[in-house]
């Protein structure tokens, strides 16, 4: 059973009035249990309202979605249900830090579940293995923490919360190259052991790329394609169009090839992008 | 953002209203505020909405947005008004167990929820028209005598500018944060009084960090560009008082001075 069906899914700002603006339009999709989705888009193709649509903060102006079968505006008579079963990881996450200490912030989400202390214990330590942060650290203040870890602190946050469907606004965004594999390791480390949906949304075409079984394209309110990152990636050209890239393995492969070399075009990641180019050289 | 048009945020147009000098929108509007504090009986009142519906027309901005801006304020009016018809005094109309309703409080009640609504309209509707910039620079134009007592018109001008642009930057950044705590499970619609304002810690907190960080980071940004109030900065617009101008004042004047005729002449 699909985690999550689409259907027909609006968001229009300001409806009625002069500054009315679609942000998303008549969007179908279909997100399977156990796969990473990733959602690619310039600034402003609607990514953000749909992410939050689809974890029930935002209230959909048409359409419906479904969480494993059911509306989430009609059959779940409490929001909370859905919030703690889709956990939705905010764009700039740091920013909703309070907590005294580390500890604390992590155990906000278990604790409103309803958890008791010792299993909320559990729950933060499991996280924290997740994002690999010293435990050392959760007793001091998140303020004090860098820049990155302040993020997977607040990623933490949502692990901890043990969601089957985890969507996450621009995880890696603001950040520098370390940080940024380090959260996408925490993402796979996470995946790898609950499983579960995980929707990726971001701009960094190569991380997309590494991680998701498929890939989104959105463009202006709708998804323009939906396949495997090789299918969708390979063909750079027609994505530049709308304001998107490839990775820059894909470009090189695609290069060789339009060259007249006898390479595969549908690479998108260096371990395969290397092996190919190897394999050409030995020719 | 019409849908959630706050308090004092500035709506782009190029209506009359707006086209005023921002100098004269204010002194028109300390004049209305005489105006409708003047205003107690149905001619003055008469007049008084009349020009309160002029104003809001020039505007160019939806009555809606007005409503909109000001329901809660409005409200809060509304009710102490409704207080206020049960305050004892004057002629009875009716009786009720301990409430005595009378002629006196029922029209003071009216009286006063026109003149507040009518003031909230017509500063909303210079706040609508005039951007932040022009204010402050009507602000420092009108502070400017009280150098004389060593203040700096300019530093308060500037102060009260970027306080008023973080207002709708604050407004966003409280609902993305109450959309976050939401969905890690706040409990923020609880019916009790105590675990409600608990439960906006996790709001509160981070809003006043985010707020100190942000004006420590512009207070950086100012500094390392140079400002400081030593050297006389002067205006990219050069404000001119117009025949538009003119005539806003002689309008504000005329009713001034119909409500004057109204309140004490006519007998």
């Amino acid at each position: 059973m699909s985690a999550l069906d689409i259907k027909n899914l609006s968001y229009i700002y300001n409806q009625g009035t002069d500054l009315e603006k679609i942000a998303v339009n008549n969007v179908n999709l279909s997100i399977n249990d156990g796969e990473i989705i990733g959602i690619i888009g310039h600034t402003g193709s609607g990514k953000s309202t749909f992410a939050q649509m689809l974890s029930g903060t935002v209230k959909p102006t048409a359409g419906k979605i479904f969480l494993y079968g059911k509306d989430i505006w009609k059959d779940y008579k409490n929001r909370k249900e859905v919030y703690f079963k889709v956990g939705l990881v905010f764009q700039y996450p740091e920013k909703q830090l309070f907590a005294q200490t580390v500890y604390e912030d992590i155990a906000f989400g278990p604790k409103n579940q309803g958890f008791s202390e010792g299993e909320t214990e559990e729950k933060v330590f499991e996280a924290l293995d997740f994002v690999n942060i010293d435990k050392k650290l959760l007793n001091r203040s998140p303020f004090e923490l860098s820049g990155g870890e302040k993020r997977r602190v607040a990623i933490a946050g949502i692990f901890a919360m043990n969601p089957g469907v985890l969507i996450l606004d621009e995880p890696t965004s603001g950040l520098d190259p370390i940080s940024r594999e380090k959260i996408i390791n925490n993402i796979l480390s996470y995946h790898s052991k609950k499983r579960g949906a995980v929707i990726f949304i971001s701009h960094f075409m190569e991380e997309t790329a590494r991680i998701s079984d498929r890939v989104a394209i959105m463009d202006r309110g709708k998804i323009k394609m939906v396949d495997t990152p090789e299918n969708v990636f390979y063909d750079y050209k027609s994505l530049k169009s709308i304001n998107l890239d490839a990775p820059q393995i894909t470009k090189i492969v695609s290069n060789i090839h339009s060259k007249g070399y006898n390479i595969n075009k549908k690479i998108v990641t260096v371990e395969k992008g290397t092996q190919e180019i190897l394999r050409l050289l030995r020719e | 953002m019409i849908e959630n048009v706050c308090l004092g945020q500035y709506i782009p147009g190029s209506s009359i209203l707006h086209r005023l000098d921002p100098r004269i929108k204010i002194l028109s509007f300390v004049i209305f505020m005489i105006i409708s504090f003047m205003s107690g009986n149905i001619f003055s009142m008469s007049i008084l909405i009349l020009s309160v519906a002029v104003i809001i027309l020039l505007s160019g901005v939806p009555l809606k947005v007005y409503f909109q801006s000001t329901k809660y304020i409005l409200f809060l009016i509304f009710l102490s008004c409704v207080f206020n018809v049960f305050y004892d005094y004057g002629e009875a109309v009716f009786k009720f167990w301990v409430l005595t309703v009378t002629l006196e409080s029922i029209k003071n009640s009216v009286i006063i929820i026109l003149r507040v609504t009518s003031l909230m309209f017509v500063s909303s509707s210079v706040m609508f028209t005039t951007s932040h910039s022009n204010i402050s620079f009507a602000i420092e134009t009108f502070m400017k005598p009280l150098s004389i007592f060593k203040i700096n018109a300019q530093d308060i001008a500037t102060m009260i500018t970027i306080s008023l642009k973080f207002v709708p930057i604050i407004f966003e950044e409280t609902n993305k944060i109450i959309n976050a705590q939401r969905s890690r499970g706040a409990d923020l619609d609880n019916k009790n009084i105590i675990k409600k304002v608990k439960s906006y810690i996790p709001i509160i907190f981070p809003l006043f960090f985010l707020s100190f960080k942000r004006a420590s980071d512009l207070a950086v940004a100012m500094e390392s560009r140079c400002y400081n109030n030593i050297i006389k900065r002067t205006s990219i617009r050069e404000f001119k008082i117009s025949i538009l101008d003119i005539s806003c004042l002689i309008y504000i004047i005329v009713i001034l001075i119909g409500v004057v005729y109204c309140e004490y002449l006519m007998i």
